[in-house]
């Protein structure tokens, strides 16, 4: 069983923690509602991969149990504000994070990645690598980090980023997967064109894996399910945030629970990623709302291209790599029934054409009997890519809100252009993928 | 006389459990009439066992992951089990560092080196409370990257340290459809550096496996389990004792006589789910020989002008080993056609080329078993379809960027790849 230490940056990844963390515990048996949980002893068992617990956790039923029992998550906080961490002092899970895990400052990034980045990376960088480290002490077998920010914003894109390259230096065999938040529409925050393409290049030059949502989607798969207006005025992020927290436990499933195949953290990067730099992968799982689904609609659900938690279409590209990932009472003939329909349904690329990674994992949600998570490297992400050099390309023209950026110490113009060189390249890595290249099997006489 | 196994891996371990659980089913363990003063039940047990001190029977096995879960899910299992156990001093992990993550060579250069120490250590203590060890056999996949790997790094270094004795790798291959996405690299890893060291290699492919039970058995909802279960029947009829007690492993010895030639396929007869059998007829011996000797028939070619003479019909063979297990009634004994001089090479000894045993005993309680070990051209198609795969995506340079992180470079991935090639025209030139 894999630890993960959770690091979470900014407002929004702080936001989608607060979702995480109760769906986590409740996935491992320790539901508000103190109801025992089916097969409690094997999800309670794999309560040590998010939570640091001191004694055995056989002796936990409850949450209480677990703050008497000074269990921690393995969590990092980050903002450069407080409301939102202060929020997580007060609520009910409270106790269950280290206060020495949380780092916040003001006033903020001011939607500056130049600030986050540059400005609070030096001034905290050594703490929060600090902080990393007692993390990492405190657990036997770290195999992952898993970083949660958004992208528009200066503190999640800005700092969020700079964690990358420190965790590349001093944790150079743990893998890095980032969950990165897209905000979907590029005028919610003027300079997000600047952000997001700042951020992309870090993070496709320092993570093992990226998994980028948008909210654009996230609201559309909402709306879907009609959750009514009103509610989704009343809490804005939250069933939004739900859809990325669910997909973050699927992904985890594999390397928490048992199941008759397995599938490691480390796995995933290696199969997803074929080329350097090309580890962006789309996914989608499902049920999303209806917990009862059969067998054969699981894997025509994650197909669709309504299921998708970023705004492109998968299998209308050409598909480098992709995994399915089975939780529950999925037998080995449907996981291979799944294979055969996603192969017909998906153009993959010649020189991979049977690329799909299978899982098989035992515990359910738990929410539904069984789920099915597909994820997948497809060139149909290039747009997310190339819309952002669009709309960087509307701003930079003009010059506009650079000075804000250049004003930073440590900030250079080049920056920009790095930037944009790192989107255009990662473009033309994608074209280059799919080239083909025919040279004959060697003929041995 | 033993077999020590080892099993790497979630593969592995989940086979080599199958296998365990299959020959003390075999043994009638835990009925309440045990023949205990039975030759074969004696023999048997000497093979696979070694008794502990609180009475309960202890594989003789050792079990090596990079990951605590899937042996610890087995171990709790073996706890209880009231009839045998797996020995907790040989479950071997080294899950601090973390899984191979399907890559061949981290499983091998790291994860194995990290491991191997206390590995030998564990099977020299094994051999030590063996009398004679006959074999050892390790259990794998192809595609992952513990088994393969770990697998492959473990079994050059048993070469090493114990070159009087038998190794055989069991090493199964991934449904063609894709399970792992490096599978076609990792096979090939693990074949050319297995080819070296390793006497005899039985490959098995997970779509046989699927195939027997889906139309044979005609399971639609199936499981690794039942997969296993298939070919741990397949391993427990080829290892368990033969007649008057002689050990099998001379006559799978004859089936790897040329070090070009070290693979071999393996299929049985009959498949029946058990409600069945109770009702239907036993098939007649020469039914099921004909049977199992189909699947070395070459598929008819409506192009090809199709002579009679068997040599055309059949896949050319280095050698093959048919093991028959129950009472053999009056059934007239018919020779096999794969007796025919004509589908071996010259240079085989005629009296090695196809080798029939049998005990009259029955085994798991089945009529009549038989099951064919075949070292056979037959490959051919496996490892064209492995090559091709892997070749396209080397030459698109895909992935290799993993595998040079762990210090294989790309050069020595064209050699792996052209060592398997040999291996393929050795056996197309048969
Ligand atoms: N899905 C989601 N998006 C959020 C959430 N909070 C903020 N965002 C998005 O994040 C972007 C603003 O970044 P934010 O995280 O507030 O900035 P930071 O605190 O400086 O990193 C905008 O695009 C918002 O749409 C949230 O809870 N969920
Ligand atoms: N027949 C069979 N194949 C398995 C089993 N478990 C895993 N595999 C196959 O093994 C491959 C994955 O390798 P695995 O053994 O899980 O990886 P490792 O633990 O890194 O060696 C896939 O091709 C699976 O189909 C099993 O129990 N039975």
């Amino acid at each position: 069983m894999s630890e993960i230490i959770t690091i979470q940056v900014g407002q929004c990844g702080n936001q989608i923690g607060s979702v995480f963390w109760p769906l986590a515990l409740k996935e491992h048996g320790f539901g508000n509602e103190n109801k025992i949980h089916q097969k409690k002893s094997i999800a309670s068992n794999s309560l040590h991969s998010f939570f640091y617990c001191p004694s055995k956790i056989s002796e936990y039923s409850t949450i209480n149990d677990l703050k008497r029992g000074n269990v921690k998550a393995r969590c990092i906080l980050i903002d450069m504000e407080e409301n939102v961490v202060d929020r997580y002092k007060r609520s009910a899970l409270r106790d269950l994070f280290d206060s020495k895990c949380l780092l916040t400052n003001h006033p903020g990034s001011g939607n500056n990645w130049a600030v986050g980045h540059y400005e609070h990376g030096r001034d905290q960088l050594k703490t929060i690598l600090e902080m990393i480290r007692r993390s990492a002490e405190s657990s036997d077998f770290l195999h992952g980090f898993k970083l949660l920010f958004s992208l528009g914003g200066g503190t999640g894109s800005g700092l969020g980023s700079a964690i990358l390259p420190l965790l590349e230096d001093n944790f150079p065999n743990v893998d890095r997967l980032v969950t990165c938040i897209h905000p979907g529409v590029y005028n919610d925050v003027i300079t997000s064109p600047y952000n997001i393409a700042l951020s992309l290049r870090q993070l496709t030059e320092h993570a093992s894996c990226v998994f980028p949502v948008d909210n654009k989607a996230l609201i559309d798969i909402c709306n879907k399910f009609n959750k009514t207006k009103e509610r989704i005025t009343a809490h804005p992020y939250r069933d939004m945030n739900s859809l990325i927290v669910k997909m973050l436990l699927h992904l985890t499933s594999g390397s928490r629970f048992p199941g008759p195949l397995n599938v490691d953290l480390n796995e995933l990067a290696m199969n997803m990623t074929p080329f350097p730099g090309l580890h962006y992968l789309t996914s989608s799982f499902s049920p999303l709302d209806t917990p009862i689904l059969k067998h054969s609609e699981l894997l025509t659900s994650v197909c669709s291209r309504s299921s998708q938690l970023l705004r492109v279409d998968p299998l209308s590209g050409t598909v480098l790599a992709a995994t399915l990932l089975c939780r529950g009472d999925i037998s080995l003939s449907s996981s291979r029934d799944f294979v055969d329909r996603f192969l017909k349904k998906s153009k993959l690329v010649p020189w991979n054409k049977n690329g799909v990674k299978t899982g098989l994992c035992s515990v359910p949600p738990a929410d539904a009997p069984r789920s099915l998570l597909c994820l997948t490297n497809s060139t149909s992400v290039s747009t997310l890519f190339s819309e952002t050099v669009e709309h960087f390309d509307k701003l930079y023209k003009r010059k506009a809100h650079t000075h804000h950026y250049l004003k930073i110490d440590g900030f250079e113009a080049q920056d920009f252009d790095l930037a944009r060189n790192s989107l255009m390249e990662t473009l033309d890595k994608y074209v280059f993928a799919c080239k083909k290249v025919e040279i004959p099997r060697i003929k041995l006489v | 006389m033993s077999y020590v196994s080892l099993q790497f891996g979630q593969c592995g371990n989940q086979l080599g459990h199958e296998l365990y659980s299959t020959i003390s089913e075999d043994l009638g363990l835990g009925l309440n009439k045990q023949p205990f003063n039975d030759a074969y039940f004696q023999t048997s047990r000497d093979y696979w066992f070694r008794e502990s001190t609180q009475g309960k029977l202890t594989a003789r096995a050792i079990m090596v992951d990079t990951e605590k879960k899937v042996i610890d899910g087995i171990l709790s299992k073996s706890r209880r089990n009231s009839l045998w156990k797996y020995s907790d001093q040989n479950a071997i992990t080294n899950r601090i560092s973390g899984g191979s993550g399907n890559n061949w060579a981290l499983g091998y250069s790291v994860r194995g080196a990290e491991i191997s120490e206390v590995v030998l250590n564990c099977v020299r203590k094994e051999l030590e409370t063996c009398d004679r060890v006959d074999s050892i056999l390790c259990l794998s996949s192809a595609a992952g990257g513990t088994g393969s790997g770990v697998g492959c790094f473990i079994t050059t270094q048993l070469a090493d340290e114990f070159p009087g004795t038998f190794i055989v790798n069991t090493l199964v291959l991934p449904f063609e459809s894709g399970e792992v996405i490096t599978q076609n690299y990792n096979t090939l890893l693990a074949l050319a550096k297995l080819y070296d060291t390793s006497h005899g290699i039985y490959l098995i492919e997970n779509d046989e496996l699927h195939r027997v039970l889906t139309s044979e058995l005609k399971i639609s909802n199936t499981d690794y389990n039942a997969l296993n279960k298939v070919l741990a029947e397949q391993l427990g009829c080829i290892y368990q004792p033969m007649q008057n007690e002689e050990s099998p492993t001379q006559r799978i010895l004859d089936l790897f006589s040329h070090p070009s030639y070290k693979l071999a396929s393996i299929w049985s007869s009959p498949h029946v789910s058990k409600p069945v059998t109770a009702f239907e007829p036993v098939p007649k011996w020469e039914a099921l020989e004909r049977s199992i000797e189909k699947n070395l028939k070459i598929p008819f070619d409506f192009n090809a002008n199709n002579a009679k003479d068997y040599s055309s019909q059949y896949y050319r063979s280095v050698a093959n080993l048919i093991v028959c297990r129950g009472p053999l009634h009056d059934d007239k004994v018919r020779d096999s056609f794969l007796k025919s001089r004509d589908i071996y090479p010259k240079w085989m000894v005629p009296a090695r080329q196809c080798q029939t045993v049998r005990n009259e005993r029955t085994f798991l309680r089945k009529d009549k078993f038989i099951t064919l070990v075949s070292n056979s051209s037959r490959v051919k198609s496996v490892l064209d379809r492995v090559l091709d795969q892997s070749w396209q995506m080397f030459v698109h340079k895909a992935y290799l960027h993993q595998y040079s992180k762990y210090g294989l470079n790309n050069e020595e991935m064209l050699q792996t790849i052209l060592k398997c090639e040999t291996i393929l025209k050795d056996y197309k030139c048969l």
